[in-house]
C-alpha cells in the first residue's frame, strides 16, 4: 500500500503551532525555518538545494536513515497543472519501477491541498562537503563535470552504461523521463541514478515538449528519442568537459591528443548520429544507443582486457617457475 | 534558428514581451560584461553595469522610436555601455577620468567596445550555424578552419571523404558569412 494517504506520522505541520502552515502559505520560508521540523516522519537536519518549484532537505528517520525530502508548495508552481505532473511523475516511478538501481528511489509522499512532499534517496555529498554535514551538497553529474572538468573515459562509459540500464527501464515501461541533464543526475553509493522526477510520463504522442533548452532535439522530437539525444548530448559534456552550448566542439588538445585519437573518435562519431538534427539519422531506440555506445567504448575494454591478458600471462609463468623450483 | 532583426526585437521590447527581453540579454549580456572585464572591472561590478544598462535599455526602449538617420542601435548600446564604465570607474576613482559624453572614433574603450560587439557577434553566428548544420558538418568545417587540421586527416577522423570534408567546411563557412553579414546589419 502505497504511503501517499496516510496522515503524518509525526507531523510538525501543525494546525495547533502554524508555523510550518503559515510558512508554505506566505512564500517566505527560509533554510532555518526547516531546520529540526519533523516531516514524513523525518528530523529536518540540513538544506540541500532548490530543485524543479521546490526545495530539498535532508531529513532523517528515528532508524537514522538519510533521506532526501523535497517540499513543493502549490502557489510556487504557477498552476496546478505542473504540481499534478510533479505528482504524476513520483507515482509513476514508485509504482510501476520502485527500486531499480539507476533511479531514485521514491519513499514516502504527502500531497494535502497546500504542498507536495515526499522522500526520496539523497545524493552522496561531494568529497570537499563529506566532513561537514550541516552544509550538504549533492553529488551531481554537473557538479562533477565542474569541478573535474572532462571525466575519463573509463568514468564515463561507467556513469553513461548506469544511466542506459535505468532509461531501458523506463522505455520498457512504457514512460520517458524528459529533462535529462547533467543536473538531474544524482549519485548515490557512487552509483549513477537518473533524478528529478517531474516530467517523468507515459509515452505518448500526446504529451508536451518538455526538458531543457540545448537537451531537447531542435526538430520538436518526443518521447523515448528525446531522451536518447539528452543522453548523447550528455556523453559528449563527460568527455570534452564542456557545455552541452559548444557542442559539437572539440578542445584543442583532445582533438590532438595523440594517446586519445582511437577511442575519442569513435566516441566523437557516436554522439554525433546521437545528436542529429535528422531524426531518422539518431538512434531509434535505446537498445540501438546502448549496441552504439558500447561499440564506440569498446577500444578501452579492449585495452583493458590486454592489461589483464598480460598480468595472467605473467602469473602462469610466475607459477611454472615455482613448480620447478619444488620439482 | 531564425534571425530576429533589431527592430522586431525593440517592437517586442517595447510590447513588453518577456521572451524578447530574455532575447535582449542574451545577445548583449555576454558582450556587455566582457567589455567591462577587459576594463579591469570586478567581475560583481561587471554584473552590475550589465544589469544596470539592461533595465536601462528596456526603461528607455519603452519611448524609444527607431530612426536609423539618427544613429546606429549599436552605437546607442556601446554609448550607455561606455557611460557606465566610465561613471563606474569615476566613482571607484580606478582611472583617470574620461569624458563620457564625447566618445570619439579614437577612444580606446570605444575601439574595444567595437571589437567586442563584432566577436560577440561572431559568436551568435556560430550558435545559429551549429544549430543549422549536422554535427559532423560543422566539425569538418571546424577542425579545419579554427583548428589548424588538414583535410585528410579530418576526413580519416570523421569517417568520411576529403572531398566530403572540402564540400561541408565551404558549406558552412558560406553559412557562416551570410550570418554574421546578416546580424552586423540588422544589429548595427
Amino acid at each position: 500500500m502505497l504511503p501517499n494517504n496516510e496522515p503524518f506520522a509525526d507531523v510538525a505541520i501543525s494546525t495547533n503551532t502554524g508555523s510550518i502552515t503559515d510558512t508554505f502559505g506566505n512564500l517566505t520560508s527560509t533554510r532555518s525555518d526547516w531546520i529540526g521540523k519533523t516531516v514524513l516522519g523525518y528530523k529536518i537536519c540540513a538544506y540541500a538545494g532548490s530543485g524543479s518549484y521546490g526545495t530539498v532537505w535532508v531529513g532523517q528517520n528515528p532508524m537514522g536513515e538519510s533521506h532526501a525530502i523535497k517540499i513543493i508548495e502549490n502557489g510556487s508552481f504557477g498552476s496546478e497543472e505542473l504540481a499534478n505532473q510533479e505528482l504524476r511523475g513520483i507515482r509513476l516511478l514508485k509504482e510501476m519501477l520502485p527500486s531499480h538501481p539507476n533511479l531514485i528511489g521514491i519513499h514516502e509522499w504527502d500531497d494535502s491541498p497546500q504542498q507536495l512532499i515526499y522522500s526520496m534517496d539523497l545524493a552522496d555529498t561531494v568529497p570537499s562537503r563529506k566532513d561537514d554535514p550541516n552544509h550538504y551538497l549533492p553529488d551531481t553529474l554537473a557538479h562533477r563535470i565542474q569541478y573535474k572538468g572532462r571525466l575519463s573515459f573509463a568514468e564515463t562509459q561507467e556513469i553513461v552504461q548506469g544511466l542506459i540500464e535505468g532509461l531501458k527501464s523506463l522505455h520498457a515501461n512504457g514512460l520517458v523521463h524528459r529533462d535529462l541533464k547533467p543536473q538531474n543526475i544524482v549519485f548515490v553509493k557512487q552509483i549513477p541514478k537518473l533524478a528529478d522526477t517531474g516530467l517523468i510520463t507515459f509515452d505518448s504522442s500526446t504529451i508536451g515538449v518538455a526538458g531543457t533548452m540545448g537537451y531537447l532535439p531542435l526538430d520538436g522530437t518526443i518521447g523515448p528519442e528525446a531522451d536518447l539525444y539528452a543522453l548523447g548530448k550528455i556523453t559528449y559534456q563527460c568527455v570534452t568537459g564542456l557545455g552541452v552550448e559548444e557542442f559539437p566542439s572539440i578542445p584543442n588538445d583532445l582533438l590532438k591528443s595523440p594517446e586519445q585519437l582511437q577511442v575519442f573518435f569513435l566516441i566523437n562519431r557516436f554522439w554525433n548520429k546521437a545528436c542529429s538534427l535528422n531524426q531518422k539519422n539518431r538512434y531509434q531506440n535505446i537498445f540501438d544507443f546502448e549496441r552504439a555506445f558500447q561499440k564506440a567504448f569498446s577500444p578501452l575494454n579492449r585495452k583493458r582486457s590486454k592489461i589483464i591478458d598480460w598480468f595472467i600471462f605473467v602469473g602462469i609463468l610466475v607459477l611454472i617457475f615455482l613448480l620447478l623450483l619444488l620439482i | 534558428m531564425e534571425l530576429t532583426t533589431r527592430s522586431e526585437l525593440l517592437a517586442r521590447l517595447k510590447k513588453d514581451e518577456e521572451d524578447s527581453w530574455n532575447e535582449f540579454v542574451s545577445l548583449y549580456a555576454g558582450f556587455i560584461k566582457k567589455v567591462c572585464i577587459r576594463q579591469n572591472l570586478q567581475d560583481s561590478d561587471a554584473s552590475d553595469i550589465v544589469q544596470q544598462v539592461c533595465m536601462e535599455w528596456f526603461r528607455a526602449c519603452k519611448g524609444f522610436e527607431y530612426d536609423p538617420k539618427k544613429g546606429r542601435f549599436r552605437d546607442y548600446l556601446c554609448q550607455m555601455v561606455s557611460n557606465a564604465i566610465t561613471k563606474l570607474k569615476k566613482k571607484k576613482r580606478v582611472q583617470p577620468e574620461l569624458d563620457e559624453d564625447s566618445l570619439c572614433e579614437d577612444d580606446p574603450l570605444q575601439k574595444m567596445i567595437e571589437t567586442e560587439y563584432r566577436e560577440c557577434m561572431v559568436k551568435k553566428a556560430i550558435t545559429i550555424v551549429k544549430s543549422e548544420f549536422e554535427p559532423i558538418t560543422y566539425q569538418a568545417f571546424e577542425w579545419t578552419e579554427f583548428n589548424g587540421m588538414k583535410i585528410r586527416e579530418v576526413a580519416q577522423k570523421l569517417g568520411i571523404k576529403t572531398n566530403t570534408v572540402s564540400k561541408y567546411r565551404s558549406r558552412v563557412k558560406e553559412r557562416l558569412q551570410k550570418i554574421i553579414g546578416d546580424l552586423l546589419e540588422q544589429h548595427e
